[in-house]
């Protein structure tokens, strides 16, 4: 399963790099395409119901993936952002904590349109639609038998902005290639199909042959439950390769009839950016 | 530069000011009263035999609700509530703490022990026997009928295992297929023994889900079947059983029940055919209860035994002389069942 993602994301990625826009060799801001891998730390937090009575917090690693693909007035931005380790509960003061396995996993892909630039200044504005799919998943460790899984899911549409500022921070040799950007990212998808657990958190194919960890009919269709911004530093090298600091904060609520789960995954992720020329 | 510079302080406002993170981190009260509140709702809005048990979950709320007090020490309060998963009267049900755990094993005191690994040891295999992953297995009669024990759900059943003794013993007149005292564990194992001896699709259970938070909220019955596997056991099974057959074991038992060439000798299971669910307390102590529901195919609830076809115990007598008598009345019925 997690090779054929895996697959599926790298021809996604190549399929948008072989059809992108071309690069814009007049501008003097660093644009073309970029693949990127990064790695940091994020913060998982967790209030649900289900297993669990306190809300759950913790530092995970974070890894991040991510293809940009385009020119100044348009381009591609695909990330995909995983986080994976054990939270506790929150404030816990006991010498053996309960303890989950926390995975979260966020996929999002936006085409950005140019909507404002301010070329003196070297300040671009970007809008575009956003398709997001992301899914927490956790397991409790401990005495509470089958219902150790949670969850939370959802697929959806909705847009995203994106604000950057390029600028040189030495004035002396004034350089018009600008070799820093300041970028600050906001992503919401409005309409999502939300998957959570069902009431007991046991899938309802437990008992039978073909066993799924996750009910995928237990769904139903939500508005504005994942809402994501961010912000990033980002220093070009000479051979347009390119170095990232990004902090990213994701906020995520589920409302079902039953169990409805908040969940906040806070990251910070330094990331190689590597051109593709 | 303005826009910019606005589009920039609006960030950082979210970032300094968002209240997502105070919502998702509000804690509970962990007094003991609301410990015991929690305690209470969790299994009233979960477990799945108020009915069958007869169990006036209220009045227990009543009684016990006047004995916690915010003063009780951790232990008092841990002892408390085990006594009430103690009336639940259900192996599938318990409490833990960093300082205790407690179990409700009612199940294991329902009848005689019935079954002597040691006798098994010095009078049948003769030893240890031959073991493949967690199936011990040996010949017995000449040959003619082949004995396996498995004696933990929990411990994986792979294919290869199964089908290499299925193959082994193909010739042989029937298997005794020893459970006794295997207190369950993975119900995937459940499918991958069944279907070796099934030789049509055949519908084994029926099961139901609490959805919601009142006693008689479940879910429509799901049928649970399975189809025969690519190589198969066409001789005769018994089944050997006994009280501490519990949960995943109970569960296989009434699925092989169903097989027409599968007899089960001993005593009734332990039943215990729920699932457990938990939850946590917000003093952070877990609890499970069983939430779910199997009924035969006929529409029994066997939640306390799944009985057997041939009830048999084991007598004083022939443990002394060495004998086990479940084994011997195996033995017997697939002689029988063979001529």
């Amino acid at each position: 399963m997690c090779n054929l993602k895996t697959l599926l994301f790298t021809l996604l990625i190549f399929f948008i790099y072989k059809n992108g826009i071309s690069q814009d060799k007049q501008s003097d801001i660093p644009t073309g395409n970029y693949i990127v891998l990064g790695i940091g730390n994020s913060k998982i937090s967790v209030n649900e119901t289900i297993n669990t009575s306190v809300p759950y917090t913790g530092w995970c690693t974070a890894t991040a993936v991510e293809g940009i693909f385009g020119s100044e007035k348009h381009y591609w931005h695909i990330r995909n952002a995983y986080s994976f380790g054990t939270i506790t509960p929150h404030q816990s003061v006991l010498p053996n904590k309960n303890t989950e396995e926390a995975y979260d996993e966020n996929l999002g892909i936006t085409p950005y349109w140019r909507f404002y630039h301010n070329q003196p200044q070297h300040i671009y504005l970007y809008a575009g639609p956003v398709v997001n799919a992301k899914i927490g998943l956790r397991f409790k460790n401990g005495a509470i038998g089958n219902s150790s899984v949670s969850y939370e899911g959802a697929l959806g549409i909705g847009f995203a902005l994106k604000a950057a500022k390029y600028f040189n921070i030495s004035k002396k040799h004034n350089n018009p290639f600008k070799r820093f950007k300041a970028e600050a990212t906001l992503s919401l998808p409005v309409v999502s199909k939300i998957f959570h657990p069902n009431y007991l958190g046991i899938s309802k194919t437990a008992l039978t042959e073909n066993r799924k960890l996750i009910d995928w009919s237990s769904n139903y269709t939500g508005y504005f439950n994942n809402f994501e911004y961010g912000v990033s530093f980002t220093y070009y090298l000479k051979n347009k390769n390119a170095l990232e600091l990004a902090y990213n904060r994701n906020f995520f609520g589920t409302n079902p009839q039953y169990n409805p789960v908040k969940t906040m995954n806070q990251s910070v992720v330094f990331k190689l950016l590597f051109n593709l020329k | 530069m303005r826009t910019f510079s606005s589009i920039i302080i609006f960030i950082i406002a979210l970032l300094l000011f968002s209240s997502c993170e105070k919502t998702i981190l509000e804690m509970p009260s962990k007094s003991n009263t609301h410990v015991f509140e929690a305690f209470w709702k969790g299994i009233d809005e979960r477990y799945a035999y108020f009915e069958l048990k007869n169990i006036n979950w209220d009045s227990l709320h009543t009684h016990y609700g006047d004995i916690i007090t915010n003063e009780m020490t951790d232990e008092a309060l841990f002892d408390t509530l085990s006594v009430l998963i103690d009336l639940l009267h259900d192996g599938h049900s318990g409490i833990k703490s960093s300082f205790d755990m407690h179990k409700n094993t009612g199940f294991y005191m329902c009848g005689p022990e019935n079954v002597s690994e040691r006798l098994i040891v010095d009078n049948y295999s003769k030893g240890w026997g031959m073991q493949i992953g967690n199936l011990r297995h040996f010949a017995l009669c000449n040959n003619d009928i082949a004995y396996i024990y498995y004696g933990n759900f929990s411990d994986l059943v792979s294919d290869y295992d199964i089908d290499y003794l299925v193959n082994k013993y193909k010739n042989t007149k029937g298997i005794i297929f020893d459970i006794r005292s295997n207190y369950g564990g993975s119900a995937e194992n459940i499918f991958r023994l069944t279907k070796r001896f099934a030789q049509d699709k055949t519908h084994l259970y029926n099961n139901r889900f609490k959805n919601g938070p009142g006693h008689a909220d479940f879910s429509d019955f799901t049928e649970t079947c399975i189809e025969p596997a690519q190589t198969t056991y066409k001789g005769k099974v018994c089944v050997l059983t006994n009280r501490k057959v519990y949960s995943a074991a109970s569960i296989f038992t009434l699925s092989m029940k169903q097989l027409p060439s599968v007899t089960i000798v001993g005593d009734t299971t332990g039943g215990g055919l729920g699932m457990p669910v938990g939850f946590e307390l917000p003093n952070e102590w877990q609890v499970y209860c069983a939430g779910t529901q199997i009924i035969s195919v006929d529409g029994e609830n066997l939640e306390l035994g799944v009985p057997p076809d041939v009830q048999v115990n084991m007598t004083d007598d022939d443990i002394a002389n060495g004998i086990d008598t479940i084994i011997e009345k195996a033995i017997e019925i697939i002689n029988e069942q063979s001529e």
